[in-house]
């Protein structure tokens, strides 16, 4: 009953993510099952590190020369480009489960887990959270685990919000798994 | 020590403050104190707002005192919503199977202003907008999160002069789109591994496949003055579109 309420809940956000299979569904299979946390401070703390390598680049945005980039569900990427040629990579900042990013006067605006969070990076010795909106994205806070490749089927085992937060995903045999996507 | 540590300090805030100035390469800043985003992005500011589209809706932030956002609004759009894009006083928002056009007279609530259904149902699929021309790339898949629908792929071209009623004008086939972004005459339409379309946009309801840049998985654009920024797989590609938007150059690029 309980499975089924969460695969209803992530229904709603996203159709087609995850459906109810019922007794008829898969047997024993590779899937994955999550590992929860529940020291949410850790996570929710937005903290610069020195720049890193793009493993899973995502969504980007610009403004004068300089250019970020989501380092999906970790961070954000930080470039100046205003040599075209030889775009430097400033640093990293650290933003649990970061998706979106958005900048205006100096400040981003991203996502921290489901929460707004404003981050001012006027002096890059001093990046720092200035404001946050608690809760208001909670699709973006919403975990699966990584296709292999792209259209490839997933099978997982839903997540428990009462378990915690989604850190990772552990690749294992799971049984009848109700979620997939 | 303390003395390098300023310098490293005032080093930085040089950076990000007084590179604006530097313009003389006809590079970009200097043009554009505004930022920009990509087509596929859900977030986006626009004036003293936030506006941030989830599945199903349309949520604004007051962001006149930043450290202190406040959440003003939420509106129902439909389902599948996708992307959303600023143009002018307008939102542009995709969804899996219209485009939606907001009105941003009164900021904190945005007021939609038409409904464009298309005629390929459930796709993925971000708009554009420039003067009153309309694009959106839909993507029809057989598998994975856009495998919901039918038809092909295609870019839609829309005439929005009268913004409450978009027209479409033309339906172009496409493979694969994902992101797309226009300057001047140029169309750019990412199709991931397929690479990045260029169309000649200069009669703005007839786009012209112009080239194929075919050396990168592109999936979203930002033409930004003269350079045209990729989001591309495992990182980001920069073009020169200075001297010919319909023939972008390669730069330079940072891949994992």
């Amino acid at each position: 009953m309980r499975l089924k309420t969460i695969c209803i809940l992530f229904l709603v956000p996203s159709i087609y993510s995850c459906e109810i299979s019922g007794d008829y569904g898969p047997g024993k299979m590779e899937g994955y099952t999550p590992i929860y946390t529940r020291e949410l401070s850790s996570l929710k703390k937005i903290s610069t590190e020195p720049a890193r390598t793009s493993v899973r680049g995502g969504k980007i945005y610009t403004v004068g020369n300089l250019l970020f980039q989501v380092e999906l569900d970790s961070g954000i990427h930080v470039i100046n480009y205003t040599n075209p040629a030889n775009p430097h990579n400033l640093g990293f900042i650290k933003s649990f489960l970061c998706k979106e990013v958005t900048v205006k006067d100096g400040l981003i605006y991203t996502n921290n887990l489901s929460d707004l969070v404003v981050i001012d990076i006027r002096n890059w010795s001093n990046v720092h959270e200035i404001g946050r909106v608690a809760g208001v994205f909670p699709d973006l806070s919403n975990q699966f685990p990584e296709r292999i490749a792209p259209g490839e089927t997933v099978y997982f085992e839903c997540p428990d919000p009462g378990k915690g937060t989604v850190i990772a995903w552990k690749k294992q045999t799971i049984s009848n798994p109700k979620c997939w996507r | 020590m303390k003395t390098l540590k300023q310098i490293i300090v005032f080093f930085f805030i040089v950076t990000f403050f007084f590179q604006c100035s530097k313009d003389s390469t006809g590079n970009n800043a200097a043009a554009n104190p505004q930022g920009a985003g990509g087509s596929t992005a859900r977030f986006t500011i626009a004036g003293n707002y936030l506006y941030v589209v989830d599945h199903m809706s349309l949520k604004s932030f007051d962001i006149t005192q930043p450290a202190n956002p406040v959440y003003k609004d939420k509106t129902e759009i439909g389902l599948n919503i996708e992307t959303i894009f600023p143009y002018q006083d307008k939102l542009f928002i995709g969804s899996a199977s219209s485009m939606y056009i907001y009105s941003l007279a009164n900021p904190a609530r945005p007021l939609r202003l038409a409904r464009a259904d298309y005629t390929i149902s459930m796709a993925c699929d971000p708009v554009v907008a420039k003067d009153s021309v309309a694009y959106a790339a839909l993507r029809v898949e057989f598998t994975g999160p856009c495998a919901r629908g039918f038809g092909n792929s295609s870019l839609m071209v829309y005439n929005i002069k009268d913004i409450s009623t978009p027209v479409l004008i033309a339906e172009i086939g496409l493979q694969s789109p994902q992101g797309l972004g226009v300057k001047d005459s140029a169309l750019y339409v990412c199709e991931r591994t397929q690479g990045m379309k260029i169309f000649n946009v200069s009669s703005p309801y007839n786009p012209v496949f112009k080239k194929q840049i075919s050396t990168e998985i592109f999936y979203d654009v930002i033409p930004y003055g003269n350079i045209l920024i990729c989001q591309v797989h495992g990182g980001f590609a920069l073009f020169d579109i200075g001297n010919n938007p319909l023939e972008p150059v390669f730069i330079s690029k940072i891949l994992n």
